[in-house]
């Protein structure tokens, strides 16, 4: 491609940007658009944000269903080996 | 810090004398019916498993479900362990042969993509944007996104923004779901992820970055958007 990307060619591409795939002339036109663009550097900043927040994540968070189930399997096998007192 | 490195197996090791009383110990417990020693047991270790059973059978359901019966296994063996290897090997072990026998028995190999069809509602095979962000002839905004508040880095995430973004997670095409979780939960490499689920690196980028604009998309609403 030639001359200055638009928005939504950016928008394309920002999965190789995060991965640092872009070559380097993409890469600097893509920096000199984000540099002239609040829209995109916005939308940019809050794909930041939202990969830094799914980073707080432990994988228990999303994994708590299978633990009450285990737990519960727990129990079961509990009163099947007559365990406990 | 977090991170996604399996426990080191010494099959060959006897465990060495505190090891032993250790097991001995929760095994004990165990046998008792006591849950809080199941409960610190599955925290230690069940993600270690998971990651382990993932490799031997084709999604993370199927891992899920490895590990769900090897902990049982794990229960039902305790009369049969005599702490002549550690525990942590013990339980390692009886996953290795739940996951094989599971394996054995997923008679047909389905690749990963066929497995996960793609339902998500984003526009082309890559590019990551939604309907009605772009015109159809022209490359601007036809509107630009909405302002986030600042978000400090230091500021601690409250319980309910947390809470959003695991909804978020845990409720994303389960494609999108596992690859958002070993990149930017569990800070596996792309390189390593594209191994780990058999995918290509394009295929892994494109549901990473589905996954990472739709968890955008749910937390847009929270994030004090201001017109």
């Amino acid at each position: 491609m030639s001359g200055n990307l638009t928005c939504k060619e950016l928008v394309a591409l920002i999965s190789e940007y995060f991965e640092g795939t872009l070559t380097p002339d993409v890469r600097a036109r893509f920096d000199e658009h984000i540099a002239g663009c609040g829209n995109c550097a916005g939308y940019i900043a809050q794909l930041r944000t939202t990969i830094r927040l799914v980073g707080t994540l432990r994988e228990d968070d999303v994994e708590i269903p299978a633990r009450e189930a285990l737990l519960g399997a727990f129990r079961d096998w509990k009163s099947r080996a007559g365990a406990g007192s | 810090m977090y991170s996604p490195r399996m426990p080191e197996l010494d099959a060959a090791a006897r465990p060495d004398e505190t090891t032993r009383a250790e097991d001995a110990a929760l095994v004990e417990r165990l046998r008792a019916g006591d849950e809080m020693a199941f409960a610190d047991l599955i925290a230690t270790y069940h993600n270690a498993l998971l990651r382990m059973a993932r490799q031997y059978v084709d999604s993370a359901a199927l891992a899920g479900e490895v590990v769900q019966d090897t902990w049982i296994a794990l229960l039902d063996s305790l009369p049969r362990f005599e702490g002549r290897s550690s525990l942590q090997t013990w339980l390692f072990r009886i996953l290795m042969n739940v996951a094989r026998a599971r394996r054995r028995k997923e008679a047909r190999s389905i690749p990963f993509s066929a497995a996960f069809p793609s339902a998500d509602n984003q526009s082309g095979d890559n590019p990551g944007f939604y309907p009605g962000w772009f015109p159809r002839v022209g490359g601007a905004w036809i509107t630009g996104p909405a302002r986030w508040e600042d978000q400090p880095e230091d500021v601690a995430l409250s319980s309910e923004t947390h809470d959003l973004i695991a909804q978020a997670v845990a409720t994303l095409p389960p494609s999108q779901r596992e690859v958002i979780t070993l990149r930017d939960i569990d800070g596996f490499e792309a390189e390593e992820v594209c191994n780990l689920l058999g995918i290509s690196d394009t295929n892994q980028r494109v549901l990473l970055h589905r996954a990472r604009t739709r968890v955008r998309k749910a937390l847009a609403p929270h994030m004090g958007e201001r017109p």
